[in-house]
């Protein structure tokens, strides 16, 4: 018989069981564990959470003078922390985030913290302590929430970062360490990117897209992208915008035109597709490779319709 | 290395003596490490039976899964970025926790079978168990749980009420 364990209970159980058994829990179980019992409740809140792949916290203000608060959102697995709050109430949010775990791991997190203050920042920085996160991804609009990018980033040197900018800050691009991915983005119809910018920026960072402002590229500043991207060994990608004129003089260049087939060959590079007429608008999109680069060119026009063509230039297969 | 010929006996908690392959008892860290310090040779007999600080009735059961999982990988794989998984427990394992009697026993030879498992440090064992122990938890009512693991409530109603109040804030 099992008599010497009869009067066995849960919190009898080894610490390393209940270690590994608090760490399969969801936020939603926590808080259901947390009401069962006082030492429930202590074990919850002394107990890491376990790894989540993704997260989402957002925090913005709102309200107008004197009546502004704070909208403090954090998600996780399928719940989320939704605080609406005066600035002098982050302690009240804080004494819940220390009672649901002392430590979680998370794949990656979404930070969108718009002209967050640095009151806001020391709550941020005091909510995420002990938080081990694989890759960081902070959207910004201003130059504010690029220092306070940065600043967050400083307590993770080891980890992967992406940069999602809505704003050009030009100059200041250079200055960012590496990132995993750089995106720039412009909402307000396409303008043209510095050319300088954009190779420097090749030259210096991972994966790139800039999307809504357009580059424009000789035929030997592009060929130098692409002999860069074949060169390196990291797995790289580079998303731009081309005027529609420009990747027909750079296809041109090539020895290819309209009437290029599948399987052709043009210098060094094998085209995969050459579809002229794409439904539904009539774009055209071409796909070549050398076996190390493989080159996308969307959404542009042999004939010079306007349009706003893409490019992507990986060293590795993309569909 | 698998020992096939090598055999091993084991004294329990409650003075049983059981033999058993070294192919399983290779799953036991303890076990392992014991036969280790004992110094003898990787195909001999051990000199002595080792001692574990587990009875016999569970020691039969955590044989019977032993014997199951006797080729099961070593060494036991890190699953780090996986743990919160629990829907993964193979149909045998499951069948074999399933077959502990009457609810209440099954609980408490449950929880045996988890303290066994950590003393003898046998990682695959251990991760079912709580992946077992998860499952009966995951998505259920704060009553649910309070039954599942025979819980007192010992909060005061103003005490629930805070935390309820604080849990609010999550319940979406």
């Amino acid at each position: 018989s099992f008599s010497f364990y009869r009067s066995m209970g849960i919190f009898s159980l080894p610490d390393v069981f209940m270690r590994k058994l608090m760490r399969t829990m969801e936020i939603g179980d926590r808080l259901s564990l947390r009401l069962t019992c006082r030492a429930f409740e202590q074990i919850v809140a002394d107990s890491h959470a376990g790894y989540f792949e993704n997260g989402y916290m957002e925090l913005f203000r709102e309200g107008v003078e004197e009546e502004i608060g704070v909208n403090f959102t954090f998600s996780i697995g399928e719940r989320f922390l939704a605080f609406e709050m005066a600035e002098d109430e982050f302690e009240k949010c804080l004494n819940l985030r220390h009672r649901l775990f002392n430590g979680i791991s998370i794949g990656s997190v979404n930070f969108e913290l718009p002209n967050a203050l640095p009151i806001h920042m020391d709550f941020i920085r005091e909510f995420i302590n002990k938080f081990e996160i694989k890759e960081l991804h902070f959207y910004m609009s201003i130059d504010r929430d690029l220092e306070n990018a940065l600043q967050l980033l400083s307590h993770y040197p080891t980890s992967a970062c992406l940069m999602s900018f809505w704003y050009l800050p030009a100059l200041r691009l250079l200055t960012l360490p590496p990132l995993e991915r750089l995106f720039v983005h412009n909402i307000e119809g396409s303008s043209l990117f510095s050319t300088e910018l954009f190779v420097r920026l090749v030259e210096t960072q991972k994966n790139l897209e800039i999307v809504g402002h357009h580059v424009l590229l000789s035929t030997n500043e592009f060929q130098r992208i692409i002999r860069a991207i074949s060169e390196d060994n990291r797995k790289r990608k580079i998303v731009l915008e081309l005027l529609c004129s420009n990747v027909v003089s750079i296809l041109r260049d090539r020895g290819i035109s309209e009437n290029s087939k599948d399987g052709d060959i043009c210098g060094d590079f094998t085209i995969a597709y050459n579809e002229p007429h794409t439904a539904p608008n009539n774009r055209s999109q071409l796909k070549m490779s050398d076996g190390k680069c493989v080159l996308l060119f969307v959404n542009f026009s042999w004939t010079g319709l306007a349009c706003r063509p893409s490019v992507s230039i990986s060293n590795f297969p993309i569909v | 290395r698998i020992y096939p010929l090598m055999r091993v006996t084991l004294t329990t908690s409650d003075g049983a003596s059981v033999t058993v392959s070294r192919q399983l008892t290779k799953h036991s860290g303890f076990i392992e490490k014991a036969i280790t310090d004992m110094a003898v040779d990787d195909n001999a007999v051990p000199l002595s039976a080792v001692a574990v600080d587990v009875d016999d009735a569970t020691l039969k059961l955590v044989i019977e899964w032993l014997t199951e999982h006797r080729d099961d990988a070593l060494p036991y794989p890190e699953k780090t970025d996986e743990e919160r998984r629990a829907d993964d427990i193979p149909a045998w394992d499951q069948a074999f926790v399933q077959k502990w009697d009457t609810k209440e026993d099954q609980q408490q030879t449950l929880y045996a079978v988890i303290t066994a498992a950590d003393k003898l440090d046998i990682k695959g064992l251990l991760d079912m168990t709580c992946k077992t122990l998860a499952n009966k938890i995951n998505g259920k009512t704060v009553e649910e749980m309070r039954e599942i693991l025979q819980l007192e409530c010992d909060f005061t109603e103003e005490e629930l009420a805070e935390i309820r109040k604080e849990n609010a804030w999550c319940e979406n």
